[in-house]
């Protein structure tokens, strides 16, 4: 982790999955390493912020809102989508009504937040899964599908344990990375710049 | 097919009155009674296939219905009631009760159910004097105060947030210019959480067990107080902050900070003077308040 200050890109990023598939302790795992200490149900919004270096060199900031996951919450939580570059979309692998839920979750992501919002789906509680394999209730190949066919990145992971969770935020945030770095380059060529004038950036860039 | 279907034409008002509180199904997700929800819906349609149903096909389709509500609400509450105030060991000897009134309250009005949060206002309930039964009594009597808190679209929240930015912008206006020019923050990141907490995730159990019968007593008005009089006490750190990033988790953690002095005392002579008098703008506050 690097400086907090000290980034080239802000991102703004969203949790969002129903109630209790383990958003909040994603959340805590990876900005802490710890799982929350006491662990309450989220009510509304909270906030996280960490700082990270990409591969290609540039810092960046991801300022992380944590939603509720009951359904009408979504009052309150699906304002706090706009301007939101990145989604972790989490279902509980061991509850398939959570990975059913996904679908909405991924319309009201891409209604409410940037159009070209870019969405990891998260298999979260895969050690649940690894002590007893009769727990497992939504099949790996059956999500990697689901996340092909709507254009997702996709990863089972678990807070418990870690496995994967900053994988997850990584990759995230480097397709946002790419996908706003491809845009930028569009808009910097000059053919392009009749189409895109008066286009914004998604990110606030602090350089 | 549900929400097309025309099924009450010449039919008893009570029968109707009931479908017409049905949930939007295609919009109901509920993990665990996942299951048992698609086989009420079906036997829902089954109820409700013909044309002009009869009484009792409505009434079984309203029951269905209330039933698979009730059962999302109870998984949700089964999950909440251990994460409601985890380290208190007084909650701790009264999570089964704060299960009970919640699940009482849930069958009784089942229009709100359950929403995250209400657990809060339970546990404050159950840690009180009495037994089962007068406790779910005194909840039912809260809840006939607080339930707009709740309610789907939560309109006391949307109505209170402009007016504690109201109350802030004529009161302080230093502190509301700080937080919303400079820092970019709305009290829609905060007052959610505090609210439908009843201030659980900004106070301790034992300030909000007096707390409480004050929002009870005041409703809006209480909650609007409680929130400007919180953000007043803290606001020297409130002005040293910079950024989103160390505004938020402060506010958010107002519970490991001194509760502020007097802070019921201050919040009842406060109501009563904002009642006493009217502000110079005419804030619509002054109108909720009084």
């Amino acid at each position: 982790m690097i400086g907090e200050e000290d980034y080239d890109h802000l991102y703004k990023l969203v949790l969002v999955g129903d109630a209790t598939v383990g958003k909040t302790h994603i959340l805590s795992r990876y900005i802490k390493g710890t799982l929350p200490k006491a662990p309450t149900a989220t009510i509304g919004v909270e906030f996280a912020t960490r700082t990270v270096s990409l591969d290609a060199g540039c810092a960046v900031k991801a300022q992380i809102w944590d939603t509720a996951g009951q359904e009408r919450y979504r009052a309150i939580t699906s304002a706090h989508y706009r301007r939101a570059v990145g989604a972790l979309l989490v279902y509980d692998i061991t509850k398939p009504a959570t990975f059913k839920s996904c679908q909405r979750w991924m319309e009201e992501l891409r209604s409410n937040a940037e159009p070209d919002i870019v969405i990891m789906l998260v298999g979260n509680k895969v050690d649940l899964a690894e002590k007893n394999p009769g727990d497992r209730q939504v099949d790996f190949d059956a999500a990697a599908d689901f996340a092909s066919q709507q254009g997702l990145l996709f990863e089972e992971a678990s807070a418990v344990t870690g496995a994967n969770i900053k994988l997850c935020f990584d990759k995230l945030l480097k397709e946002i990375y790419n996908t706003t770095q491809h845009r930028r380059d569009r808009e910097d060529d000059p053919t392009n710049n009749f189409q895109l004038q008066g286009r914004s950036s998604q990110t606030e860039c602090a350089c | 097919e549900l929400e097309n279907s025309e099924p009450s034409r010449g039919r008893s008002c009570s029968s109707l009155d009931k479908f017409s509180a049905r949930p939007n199904l295609q919009r109901h997700s509920c993990t665990g009674a996942f299951r048992a929800e698609e086989m009420s819906i079906c036997r829902v349609k089954r109820c409700l296939s013909s044309p002009l149903p009869a009484d009792d096909q409505l009434e079984e389709a309203s029951h269905l219905l209330a039933n698979s509500r009730f059962n999302e609400a109870a998984v949700v509450i089964a999950r909440d009631v251990s994460r409601v105030f985890p380290s208190n060991s007084r909650v701790h000897d009264v999570r089964i009760e704060i299960a009970e009134i919640l699940r009482a309250y849930a069958r009784e009005d089942p229009d709100l159910g359950y929403t995250q949060g209400m657990c809060f206002a339970a546990a404050v309930v159950a840690v009180g004097d009495g037994n089962l039964e007068g406790k779910q009594q005194r909840f039912s009597q809260l809840m006939e105060k607080l339930r707009d808190l709740w309610m789907p679209g939560f309109p006391l929240v949307e109505q209170g947030i402009p007016i504690v930015e109201s109350m802030l912008a004529s009161k302080d206006p230093e502190l509301m210019h700080h937080l919303y020019q400079t820092i970019k923050m709305d009290l829609g990141m905060v007052i959610p959480s505090a609210w439908l907490s009843v201030f659980g995730k900004w106070l301790p159990l034992d300030v909000l067990q007096d707390l409480v019968p004050f929002l009870q007593k005041e409703g809006l008005a209480g909650f609007v107080i409680v929130t400007f009089l919180m953000l007043l006490a803290h606001r020297s750190k409130l002005l040293v902050a910079r950024s989103l990033d160390e505004i938020l988790p402060f506010i958010n953690s107002f519970s490991k900070e001194a509760v502020p002095d007097q802070l019921l005392s201050v919040c009842q002579v406060s109501v009563t003077q904002l009642r006493s008098r009217s502000d110079s703008d005419g804030m619509s506050w002054v109108s909720v308040v009084g």
